[in-house]
């Protein structure tokens, strides 16, 4: 729990209160800062902004980007279509339809795993979730733009097409708890 | 009266009770897994093992007689310990994948987990596989890994069904549920099995796989299924429902639900409209704006309203008590119909536990509205003669839960005028001019009189969605058009004025059915009673 | 008759066509770069539609604002099912023609004699011996200015009513309630001039500024009356509903007036904004900063050039005009230009008021200030009819401001003074309280 703390107004002399010498102050800051970029020469100039897309940033190692489904060693989706990932988002913006698998040391699978790009706010709580390591932020890639709302839900078939970023952690391969093997070894 | 000592505080019993009863209803949680209070007692998981003085060892508490004198302890160091170690041992087989076990959210291993035993896996070994997808029967998969071998499914059937359709095989960690060769779990009550079982070893193939438990948001109210009117939980997402579940009610249907009545969960999603229809000519219908719809509704109501002939006006037995009388109303003092109808579904099977032959879940209580109103029904077949020969020229259809509604909306292809108000597109919404999209039981307050003539409440799961309106609030809608203002503000001033207008709901305290429902002092059948 | 109306008709054009959309225009361009600029961004620039040697042009984008005038035309024009459908619809025009209308009676250049004009007969020549430039020349011009200045707010209000909104409305109301205060104190202010220089005509009260002072100093209007001119330019910035008066728009709170307006609705009301800058900004020019006039250097009939001085003797009556006229119009745009850029830099420099602080400041503060104002100077033009003595007090003022400027007490910043609010800040202490004003 923060301490919230309360204070009385601050009581301004009249100075203050005609504004008037203030405001002078106030634009010598705004003009000086407008006369050095506008005229001034390299040194003086702060810009800071990125002409994108002509100049890009590299996106930091940890950036979350669109999400990908991870593939188990035979193509199909690692996800097992618990919901958790789904619960966990704020935006509610994961729609996943479980069916049963045909293999039934599996269970189940999503037969549709849809995440509205629109409604997400890429707060990688989707990832964090995930008991399987199934779905992660790392392909690196920021939405694309869209023409249609539709064009923003994501499908389950796109999702596991997405490859990680050179440099993220590789998947590990698919895991059978009954070979008594600890997980990611 | 005996008394034991239970934590320290004096509690007193009835001669016969156990441990666990006394505690349970002096709010001592004891953890149980193979007790069920409506079950004999097994005491095989010997979760509820509690300490009693002068005995040598801990005590299953489900089934250890109370006496009078006795000290018993649930919260020391030993039992805590007990627990802990009753709790691993279950959980050395379990698979433990939580994340694709349908239980997972009301499973009792998980809340145990975390409240008795909350340490981490001590096993190396590697866990007994055994068979994870078995169908039983057809409503019932088993998962023989996530089984915690606590046989209430087999008591069940046993002692409530009275079908010893299921039993325990093999031995040791080996132990698993199952049919012995050339039986299947067919039984008509067979998916109380799953609620009964703790744990995610036995799922319903009807809700397997649809929502997670935690999704789901729970209403109170009555099967629709049949007249026994048995109480349930509703589970909705998003307006639609995906399972119903039985509510405890000791007068009707004790903690049990029939497979037929649990599998009209459906009913209230199937073709449902949540927009007006209204047809033009021999077109198809199609969606209309719910004023649109209403207006139509109106202009082609007025002309019959004053007429008083050739106009019937039917009601379906889903109505609830607080429709009927609307609808009683409506047709009284608005629409004026000669012609009174009343349909429903047609009798199927029955038992002698909870299902009765009635599939309509309000006879009793529409009945007893008509004949108060003085209003004379026919039913379907006398409906579709007068249709055919001419004597009804124009329909005003509520509700659209019948058996007959292909033959009706043949007969009435003919008429006029027909005006629909449902919450489903069936064979009437076909034929009808207007149908105004109403909404289920599931979604509608009200009361059902049921066989035994009890008065229960259905709870609104859920508001309605899109332009669909309650019954009465439609026929509300029509009547105020047609210059009838009624002064219902609330479903309470419909119950209150129920209660003061109609001799037989005088005494029913309509404003105030408790949860599990009033007895009304009606002449009770004899197809009401049940060996539940 | 014939004359008088292709004189009107062509400076109407000129003024309407090749002065005020053109700067509007601009002003929407330097809106946006000049704020970029000022904290540390680029702006935009790169639209383009063309390229030449397959270099895109980009001009610095100055084609920004036609590309965006294409994105307005194409946006789909949306009335909200509920609102007054045709109120909706002439709500933006009102504002915007309210502020052209203002524009035709300022003064935008010296006369110029009817002599010098081709195709023009003789007794055009007696019957209009100069034709002023000015679009009309009214007798009550200052009046007839402010009364159409304030029906622009009808544009706002109407927008606010008429889209049957509740933030609309509210932005409505606020528009109007703002617009209501704050005229008291413009109408109120421009007295002192009336006082200083007996017209009520613009281009009276132009030529009047352009008269020697006692002191060497031209009669400029700041000079003669700069508090009045303090509280013209603050009241008049609160009229164009722009930072730190925009609570009408309020775009964190409610939006505004316009919230229901899409495409060129919205465009316009936009345009109309910079159209009442350029329009305001005229209007202070020529009651505070002499109009056309260039002290010292542009003379009745004589234009000193430093290396020499051109009278109609030395180049001729035609060329002399005609180099009169427009370097008057030359410069009446540069002091427009500047007071523009002024009230843009402005914007981007102050917070929003709370809507109680605009409230107090018109009321409490504008007003008696300006009654004061009216009182102080017709003592002073009782006591010295020739404004020499006003001219002394003006400058004196000036001074006063100045030095407290840049000598007046600061405060401290949070952290020296844990007490007090940062000393740019005077909205918002250091903790985000709204500060209370009084
Ligand atoms: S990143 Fe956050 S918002 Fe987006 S899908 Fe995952 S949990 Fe939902
Ligand atoms: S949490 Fe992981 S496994 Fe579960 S549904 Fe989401 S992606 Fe699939
Ligand atoms: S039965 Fe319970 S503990 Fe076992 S997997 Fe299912 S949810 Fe988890
Ligand atoms: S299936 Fe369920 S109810 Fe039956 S024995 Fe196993 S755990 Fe108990
Ligand atoms: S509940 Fe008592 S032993 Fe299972």
């Amino acid at each position: 729990m923060g301490v919230v703390r309360v204070r009385d107004r601050v009581e301004y002399s009249l100075y203050e209160r005609s504004f008037v010498p203030e405001i002078l102050r106030g634009l010598a800051i705004t003009l000086g800062h407008f006369f050095s970029n506008a005229f001034g020469n390299k040194e003086t100039r702060n810009l800071q902004t990125v002409r994108y897309p002509e100049e890009q940033r590299v996106y930091p190692a940890r950036y979350r980007g669109q999400h990908r489904l991870l593939q188990r060693e035979d193509g199909s989706s690692r996800c097992v279509a618990c919901y958790m990932c789904s619960t966990a988002c704020p935006a509610y913006c994961i729609h996943i339809v479980a069916a049963e698998s045909p293999d039934n040391r599996i269970e189940k699978y999503p037969a549709a795993f849809e995440i509205d790009l629109l409604r997400c706010i890429y707060c990688g709580l989707c990832v964090e979730a995930c008991p399987e390591d199934a779905i992660r932020m790392d392909t690196g890639v920021h939405t694309p733009p869209f023409f249609t709302r539709d064009d923003a839900v994501v499908g389950r078939i796109d999702l596991l097409s997405l490859m990680g970023r050179a440099g993220t952690a590789p998947a590990y391969g698919a895991q059978n708890y009954r070979e008594g093997k600890p997980r990611g070894a | 009266m005996p008394s034991l000592t239970l934590d320290g505080k004096k509690v007193d019993f009835q001669p016969g009770e156990t441990i666990i009863q006394a505690a349970t209803r002096e709010n001592v949680e004891i953890p149980y897994y193979c007790w069920h209070p409506r079950l004999s007692v097994a005491a095989n998981c010997r979760m509820c093992l509690v300490e009693v003085e002068k005995a040598p060892k801990l005590m299953p508490a489900c089934q250890t007689a109370a006496t009078d004198g006795m000290v018993v302890h649930t919260q020391n160091e030993k039992v805590k310990d007990a627990q802990r170690a009753v709790h691993e041992f279950l959980l050395v087989n379990h698979p433990i994948d939580c994340p694709i076990c349908d239980q997972a959210g009301e499973c009792k291993l998980q809340d145990y987990y975390m409240e008795y035993q909350l340490a981490p896996s001590r096993v190396v070994e590697h866990k007994v596989n055994k068979p994870r997808l078995e169908e039983l029967g057809p409503h019932v998969v088993y998962n023989a890994e996530r089984c915690i071998v606590c046989t209430r499914c087999v008591r069940f059937m046993d002692e409530v069904a009275q079908n010893p359709q299921l039993g325990v095989f093999n031995r040791g960690d080996h132990s698993e549920i199952g049919c012995a060769p050339g039986v299947v779990l067919d039984d008509a009550y067979s998916l109380n099995t799953v609620d009964v079982c703790p744990v995610g070893a036995l799922t319903s193939t009807i809700f397997r796989f649809k929502q997670r438990a935690w999704n789901l948001k729970r209403s109170d109210s009555v099967c629709g299924g049949c007249a026994r009117g048995c109480n349930i939980h509703v589970d909705q997402r998003s307006g639609v429902v995906y399972r119903l579940l039985p509510r405890d009610n000791d007068a009707v249907n004790k903690s049990w639900l029939c497979d037929e009545g649990r599998l009209t969960y459906n009913r209230p999603n199937e073709g449902k409209i949540t927009e007006a229809l209204i047809r033009e000519g021999q077109d198809a219908p199609t969606t209309t704006d719910g004023v649109a719809a209403l207006n139509k509704a109106v202009e082609l109501l007025k002309p019959l309203a004053n007429a008083g002939k050739g106009v019937a006006a039917t009601l379906s037995l889903h109505a609830t008590v607080e429709e009927a009388y609307v609808f009683g109303r409506f047709v009284k003092d608005v629409l004026k119909a000669d012609t009174i109808g009343l349909v429903g579904l047609l009798p199927g099977g029955q038992d002698d536990l909870l299902r009765v032959a009635d599939k309509n879940p309000n006879r009793a209580g529409v009945m007893a509205v008509f004949a108060d109103m003085g209003l004379k029904p026919v039913d379907e077949r006398e409906l579709m003669q007068r249709m055919k020969s001419g004597t009804v020229k124009a329909w005003l259809a509520v509700g659209h839960e019948t058996s007959f509604g292909p033959e009706l909306a043949l007969a009435a292809k003919g008429l006029e005028v027909v005006v629909h108000v449902a919450y489903a597109r069936g064979p009437i919404a076909e034929v009808a001019r207007v149908t105004l999209p109403g909404v289920s039981w599931v979604q509608t307050d009200g009361t059902w009189v049921n066989v035994q003539q009890r008065a229960q409440r259905l709870k609104a799961g859920f508001l309605p969605e899109h332009d669909a309106k309650p019954t009465h609030a439609w026929l509300m809608d029509i009547a105020s058009r047609l210059g009838v203002a009624y002064a219902w503000p609330s479903m309470t001033t419909i119950r209150a004025e129920i209660e003061s207008q109609l001799p037989s709901f005088r005494e029913a305290k309509l404003t105030q059915v408790p949860p599990t429902g009033t007895q009304l002092p009606w002449a009770v059948p004899a197809e009401a009673a049940s060996k539940i | 008759m014939l004359f008088l109306l292709v004189t009107t008709l062509l400076k109407f054009v000129f003024l309407v066509l090749l002065f005020i959309m053109p700067l509007a225009t601009l002003l929407t361009w330097m809106e946006r770069r000049q704020s970029a600029l000022t904290q540390d961004r680029l702006g935009p620039w790169r639209a383009s539609f063309f390229s030449i040697g397959g270099k895109p042009v980009r001009l610095l984008g100055l084609l920004h604002p036609i590309a965006d005038a294409i994105k307005m035309l194409f946006k789909e024009p949306f009335t909200p099912a509920s609102a007054d459908k045709r109120l909706h619809a002439i709500a933006p025009l009102v504002g915007y023609v309210m502020a052209l209308v203002v524009m035709s009676v300022i003064p935008f250049g010296p006369d110029i004699p009817t002599s010098i004009l081709p195709f023009v007969s003789e007794e055009t020549i007696a019957k209009y011996p100069v034709v002023p430039l000015q679009v009309v020349r009214l007798d009550a011009g200052i009046l007839w200015m402010f009364a159409l200045a304030s029906l622009g707010v009808y544009g706002a209000a109407l927008a606010g009513w008429a889209s049957n909104n509740r933030f609309a409305l509210l932005g409505g109301l606020r528009a109007s309630a703002q617009a209501i205060s704050y005229e008291v104190a413009l109408g109120l202010t421009v007295v002192g001039i009336l006082i200083a220089f007996g017209a009520t005509e613009p281009s009276a009260i132009v030529n009047a500024q352009n008269q020697a002072g006692g002191l060497g100093l031209p009669l400029w209007g700041i000079l003669v009356q700069p508090l009045g001119a303090l509280l013209f330019f603050i009241a008049s910035v609160a009229e164009t509903k722009r930072t730190p008066f925009d609570v009408p728009e309020g775009e964190s709170e409610i939006i505004g007036y316009f919230v229901e307006y899409s495409s060129m609705g919205f465009g316009m009301f936009m345009l109309g904004e910079f159209v009442e800058i350029v329009v305001l900004s005229a209007v202070f020019s020529t009651l505070f900063l002499g109009g056309w006039d260039l002290p010292w250097i542009m003379g009745n009939d004589s234009i000193w050039l430093g290396f020499t001085t051109l009278t109609p003797d030395s180049v001729g009556v035609g060329t002399f005009h005609l180099v009169h006229m427009l370097l008057g119009m030359g410069i009446w745009g540069a002091k427009i230009f500047f007071l523009c850029a002024l009230q843009l830099q402005i914007r981007w420099t102050l917070p929003r008021f709370r809507y109680d602080q605009v409230m107090n400041l018109g009321w409490k503060m504008l007003l008696p200030l300006a009654l004061a104002n009216i009182f102080v100077s017709a003592a002073v033009i009782w006591w010295d009819p020739s404004l020499t003595a006003m001219t002394v007090l003006g400058l004196g003022f000036i001074g006063l401001v100045i030095l407290v400027a840049v000598a007046g007490p600061r405060r401290r910043t949070a952290h020296a003074d844990h007490g007090h609010g940062s000393h740019a800040s005077h909205s918002t202490d250091s903790h985000g309280h709204p500060a209370t004003s009084h």
